[in-house]
């Protein structure tokens, strides 16, 4: 048997979609350009020299009016939580909390003023620390760095104060250390990412807040809150631990108010706002709309506060800070100032000039970046940049002349603040549009790299699908679509590599990457056509096949139609952003009208119907056969999983009607005690159910007999493990302030039973490699008795005692002659489960992966991979029934049929295991499963999270090879059944008949060409789903929903795809490991 | 004979085809705000009875089954209840895969079993007409070579052209067409 071609061909094909998926996602991910300039005191954005007043030391561009201010950020303060209305009766619980800021702005109307802040998305905290700090627009692709948190090199607010003799001291959320390293006067970092811990940061917080307050050493105070944003994580707005939270925020802000002087101005903003479930990351209302509160001790506003709170962007929040503080603005701001605040106390007049001169500096230091961002990048297009300079400077020569007709004198009061009004509405149009200039195209596409990528997807896929349909593979086909591609990949890397070198351009490795990959395309089709008449011409030879004709080809062509068509469906609907957001209800659809139209079309050719002629049937007339009865029996429990599946779905925001799954949430939030231990004995039931379920099947075909370790840690690893799971379960379900004393004890447990999880299922995976073989073998050549056959060999043994069903094999190497010789010799070997050794390698590899992937998800979805697993084994007597009945003639090719259902209930599990491809959705609580504090590296917590969102992808490849093993294995009950009723003389056929999975190792060239063929029409439909996203990112890239819908689609398919393709590799090597295990077997055997 | 029969089949079905076009127009004029997507309930309900309706009264007239042998009236009487029976029993059935598809469980029962009341009308009704209570005649029919008369051929056509076009429907009825609506229109517009 061929492994290593096998294996290698498969990485190959998989490497050529990697590479295309990272030349598109180069190309087609935002990647704004980051400026490296700073602004500086010296820079000419300063008062224009004929305001000849005099800044006071310390202070750029503007005066400075406030020499201190504290920032309080309270993380995921919607602005509903700041909002007060006092006319409510029954105030929700994350209503009506902060009295304190309404009870300052009632009584001090000129000092106090509510805002609705409005976050850019993605309102991830840290896209919005930093859209805090520079004044700048995120990008799409800065989500990915949440979990690495790079220091920002872009000019901001802090680097400015810092510039500038600055004190600034932070309290609170660490993500700022890793953003601003050593930028700090002083800083008290806390834990951010535990997101179950609701109160280490702010009680840290709380600790030095006020002292640092008192002894007034900084000018900047930054205090981080963390709570409320993890409240809502954990239990989500709407529930009495929240208004906890916020009561809490309530008595800080009031005392933190006694301990403010009165040249200092105190804000508080939310970074975001949450969704009804208490997450965050995308677009919705609720989710960009947070709170921005002003106080100051000294009256701040001219006029009362409007009836409805303002809504200004959180960009704003940059220019006005570094002006209040006299520093200048960071370079790369594109927000505006917030005018009111700099209004002062004169009158209307000197209050609308003084207003001005601030915008002035503002549009300036606007009018000075986007300047020197058109230099370098073409992103903004030419026409809107100048009309945007004709706006600016047209205001500015206004300006210009205004001022001096206010120095001259020339008008009077009221004709003048009208014509200040106007010309402050002009800067502020002028600011307004540049932000939406910018904001619109920063979406900045390659399209050469797209259309690249894209076809190197499509030629993949192409790749796939022929070197699946062709019928063998020999040493030739290897050498000459597998050796030479690579060569030519291989020299292509080489050549450019040089040409980099000689032209002393930088190396970009995923240019040279996809090269190589195109490169090695063109060379596998090439190769590929000129060896492809050779194979007709030797087929041509034997007739048979070459005059098949047209009709049968038809034929083929029609049964192709069905699974095709759906195929084609499922890819179609990825261009739609409505099938996109109820892809979770499009998936099962898909599958059970595939079934359903298998169903048919058997019925249609008449396999479910008793053959006609037979004696007890008239004329005219049909029944079903026996076996028909089952497949639709199997097909009604199909149909009932994948129902049942769909009542663990996440809800997306898009559908606003829908409700999340009651299944979702921690059993700990939970507040009915006897629901939850219903649902705990629950959980805790099918999974010791499933044990006990893949035991019995192990049990029944005799994998269970030998004392391997392999086996033994079947027996008992398996229950352990489950034990384990409880106890993890039971401890983190337990209400966090019943345990008491015990709370210690608990803390020990919440991170010790996950890694005994974590070992053993280490532990069997391991033994799995090392040993794969769960073979009893009973030697019986020594013994005296008569001849071993299947049933009457060994009536007493223990194994038969265990209801073991005993499976003969004979070397099939020996000839016809040498196996009757055999008779008279008076020896064999019985081995009990050799027939499915490579399922059972595979069945506990899976079972132990569902293990792990569980204690990754909540306690209720265990149900859901009960369901899965169900569905699964479902499928696979589906898929061996039909083809039993179709009178399939080619075990070894699985139908496309097969692959496409396996494939589809994959996906369908995707949603069914509480996931959506949004970004919000993911269950970041995965993450410290097994871990209490922060994690030392990211790769640790981005394995768990992905292991969490792609488990049924994971559990689907690596099980895959079981489409192409399933029919051997069940091949033997329907045989025996029909056998068992001839005479005794033809035993030997029935031998024959019990052969299952030995029949594989019969003919290891088409066992190895079975396996590739399998694993190329799992990639090509696979590959198919990913073009069709790919190709809805290219055409749909100015839709509305491209952020929305497509771009989180194309990135989380794209992500199953690589998840996908390595666990189809890993399941495949295992089946070639068991084989080498056979292998070694056999010769030891021969030795003996 | 064959252009006869031919005559006759073309003259059900047209009548089948207008009948159901008129209960989509003809309430509009007795009831106030009728209309097929506003008052569905109704309509459904109309729409069946007016099919089934039909149906029984052209099997009744045209008599296409020809194995209507002379039979005792208790006999008939038996074959009616057992029709009866069959045609209950397909509408269980028609709700049972419905749900499965994923219709709701619990809110909008009326809907459901209605739209398999429908559905019963356009398959099994029509079958039971034709052929009778005889379910291994049924499954003769719908295999292939199976159909040995033109009626037999009609009622292949009819009952799987109505239950492939109901498989679109039955996902969520109206969310369903929007989606379809909104698809066709995107692949229009691009
Ligand atoms: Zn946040
Ligand atoms: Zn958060």
């Amino acid at each position: 048997m061929q492994r290593w071609p096998v294996l290698l061909f498969l990485a190959w094909v998989c490497l050529l979609f990697f590479s295309g998926i990272g030349l598109f996602m180069s190309g087609f991910l935002l990647t704004r350009i980051e400026l490296a300039n700073s602004s500086s005191c010296s820079d000419p954005l300063a008062p224009p020299p004929w305001d000849k007043q005099n800044l006071p030391p310390g202070s750029c561009w503007l005066p400075q009016r406030f020499p201190k201010i504290v920032l309080v950020i309270i993380d995921a303060l919607r602005f509903e939580f700041a909002l007060f209305n006092p006319a409510k009766v029954n105030p929700l619980p994350y209503e009506n909390k902060l009295s304190f800021l309404h009870h300052l702005e009632t009584s001090q109307p000129h000092h106090a003023r509510l805002y609705r802040f409005l976050a850019d998305p993605p309102t991830a905290t840290m896209q919005r620390i930093k859209g805090l700090t520079t004044g700048s627009l995120p990008t799409f692709i800065d989500v990915g760095n949440n979990f690495a948190t790079y220091a920002i090199q872009e000019d901001n607010l802090l680097a400015q104060l810092v510039q500038n003799g600055r004190r600034v001291v932070f309290m609170g959320d660490d993500t700022w250390d890793g953003l601003f390293p050593k930028k700090f006067f002083r800083s008290y970092f806390f834990p951010s990412f535990n997101v179950k811990d609701l109160h280490t940061v702010d009680n840290g917080i709380l600790q030095y807040l006020y002292p640092t307050v008192n002894s007034g050493e900084w000018d900047l105070l930054i205090a981080h809150f963390l709570g409320v944003d993890h409240c809502g994580h954990k239990h989500g707005p709407d529930h009495p631990e929240m208004a906890k939270k916020l009561t809490q925020m309530n008595e800080m802000l009031r005392s933190l108010v006694d301990h403010l002087g009165n040249d200092t101005l105190l804000l508080v903003a939310g970074d975001h706002g949450m969704t009804e479930t208490g997450d965050h990351g995308g677009d919705s209302q609720r989710e960009v709309s947070a709170a921005l509160f002003v106080y100051s001790k000294t009256p701040l506003f001219g006029t009362d506060p409007p009836e409805e709170p303002e809504a200004i962007p959180q960009v704003n929040l940059v220019p006005t800070m570094a002006l209040l503080l006299g520093v200048p603005i960071p370079y790369s701001n594109i927000g505006e100032v917030m005018a009111e605040l700099f209004s002062g106390d004169g009158d209307a007049v000197s209050e609308a000039l003084q207003q001005l001169l601030v915008y002035h500096i503002n549009a300036k230091q606007v009018d000075r970046f986007l300047h020197s961002y058109s230099l370098v990048a073409q992103d903004l297009p030419a026409e809107q940049l100048q009309h945007l300079q004709e706006l600016f400077s047209s205001a500015v020569e206004e300006h210009i002349q205004l001022l001096a007709q206010v120095q001259r004198a020339m008008l009077v009061s009221p004709e003048l603040e009208s014509k200040l009004r106007s010309l402050i509405s002009r800067f502020q149009l002028y600011l307004r549009q540049a932000r939406a200039v910018c904001t619109q195209s920063w979406a900045r596409f390659h399209p050469l790299r797209m259309v690249g990528g894209c076809s190197l997807v499509a030629a993949s896929c192409l790749l796939c699908y022929v070197a699946s349909e062709l019928a063998t593979m020999s040493d030739s086909f290897y050498r000459s679509c597998l050796l030479y591609p690579l060569l030519w990949g291989l020299a292509t890397a080489v050549l450019c590599g040089l040409a980099c070198v000689l032209t002393q351009e930088e190396l970009d490795l995923l240019l040279l990457l996809s090269w190589a990959a195109a490169a090695s395309l063109l060379g596998f089709f090439w190769h590929w056509w000129g060896w492809h008449p050779k194979r007709a011409r030797l087929l041509g030879t034997q007739p048979p096949l070459a005059s098949a004709g047209l009709r049968q080809r038809l034929r083929v062509w029609l049964g192709l139609a069905f699974p095709m068509g759906i195929l084609l469906f499922r890819c179609g609907a990825m261009f739609s952003d409505s099938f996109v957001i109820a892809e979770a209800q499009v998936t099962p659809f898909l599958l059970a009208s595939l079934v359903m139209l298998l169903i048919g079309k058997l019925h249609w050719d008449g396999r479910l119907t008793v053959p006609e002629g037979s004696k007890q049937q008239p004329l005219g007339f049909s029944s079903y056969r026996k076996e028909s009865w089952h497949l639709l029996c199997l097909v009604a429990v199909l149909l009932l999983c994948v129902r049942l599946s769909g009542f663990f779905h996440q809800c997306r925001e898009e559908i606003p009607q829908c409700r999340p799954s009651v299944f979702l949430p921690p059993l700990a939030s939970l507040r009915n005690t006897r629901a939850k231990n219903l649902f705990y004995l629950l959980c805790v039931a099918l999974l010791a159910g499933l044990v006990y379920a893949v035991r019995s099947w192990l049990r029944h075909y005799g994998n269970l007999n030998s004392s391997d370790p392999l086996v033994l840690f079947v027996r008992w690893g398996f229950p352990l493990v489950v034990l384990c799971i409880a106890c993890y379960w039971a401890v983190a379900s337990s209400a966090e302030d019943s345990l008491g004393k015990l709370q210690e004890l608990v803390q020990v447990a919440v991170i010790a039973f996950p890694w005994a999880v974590y070992g053993l299922v280490f532990i069997g995976l391991l033994l799995l490699l090392c040993h794969p073989m769960t073979v009893f073998a009973k030697d019986s050549r020594e013994s005296a008795g008569s001849i071993v056959t299947p049933y009457q060999g060994i009536p007493s043994s223990k194994v038969d005692l265990l209801q073991v069903i005993p499976q003969i094999y004979k070397r099939m190497q020996e000839s016809e002659k040498s196996r009757l010789e055999r008779r008279s010799c008076r020896a064999t070997v019985a081995a009990y489960g050799l027939g499915s050794v490579y399922s059972a390698a595979l069945v506990i590899a899976l079972t132990l992966m569902g293990f792990l992937l569980m204690l990754l998800h909540t306690e209720r979805l265990s149900l859901a991979f009960l369901l899965l697993f169900l569905e699964a084994f479902v499928l696979l007597h589906i898929h061996t029934r039909a083809r039993s009945l179709a009178g399939d003639t080619e075990p070894f090719s699985v139908p496309w049929f097969a692959v496409i259902s396996w494939l589809l209930a994959a996906s369908q599990f995707f949603y069914s295991t509480g996931h959506q491809p949004i970004f919000p959705a993911i269950h970041w609580n995965a993450a410290f499963v097994g871990f209490h504090l922060d994690h030392s590296t990211n790769l640790l917590p981005a394995v768990l999270v992905g292991a969490n969102t792609f488990a049924s992808h994971i559990l689907f490849a690596v099980g895959c090879p079981l489409l192409l093993l399933w029919p051997f294995v069940c091949e033997m009950p329907s045989s025996q059944k029909k056998k068992s009723k001839r005479e005794p003389q033809e035993e030997l056929q029935t031998v024959d008949e019990h052969m299952m999975e030995m029949r594989l190792r019969e003919s290891p060239e088409k066992f190895s060409t079975a396996l590739l063929q399998l694993g190329l029409k799992y990639l090509f439909v696979l590959g198919a789903q990913l073009l069709a996203c790919v190709c809805a990112a290219v055409i749909l890239r100015r839709h509305l929903m491209v952020w929305k819908v497509f771009a989180p689609k194309f990135l989380f398919e794209s992500l199953g795809f690589m998840v996908s393709s390595i666990c189809l590799l890993l399941g495949i090597s295992l089946v070639m490991r068991v084989d080498c295990a056979v292998s070694t077997w056999f010769s030891q055997l021969q030795l003996r | 004979m064959k252009e006869a029969e031919l005559r006759r089949l073309l003259a059900a079905n047209l009548l089948c085809f207008v009948s159901i076009v008129l209960t989509a127009l003809v309430p509009a004029l007795f009831l106030d705000g009728f209309s097929v997507l506003g008052t569905h309930l109704t309509w459904l309900c109309v729409c069946s009875v007016c099919v089934s309706v039909l149906n029984v009264t052209l099997c009744l007239i045209l008599k296409p089954s020809p194995s209507s042998k002379r039979s005792s009236l208790s006999n008939k009487i038996s074959r009616f209840l057992k029709c009866c029976i069959y045609f209950f029993m397909s509408c269980i059935l028609f709700h049972a895969i419905i749900v499965l598809y994923g219709a709701p469980l619990i809110e909008s029962v009326t809907e459901t079993f209605l739209f398999a009341v429908l559905l019963s009308t356009f398959t099994t009704l029509q079958c039971l007409c034709l052929l009778g209570p005889n379910i291994q005649a049924w499954i003769r029919v719908f295999s292939r070579n199976g159909a040995m008369s033109i009626w037999e051929n009609s009622l292949q056509i009819t009952t799987m052209c109505s239950i492939l076009g109901d498989i679109q429907a039955t996902q969520n009825g109206s969310e369903t067409e929007q989606m379809l609506l909104g698809f066709t229109c995107k692949l229009f517009l691009q």
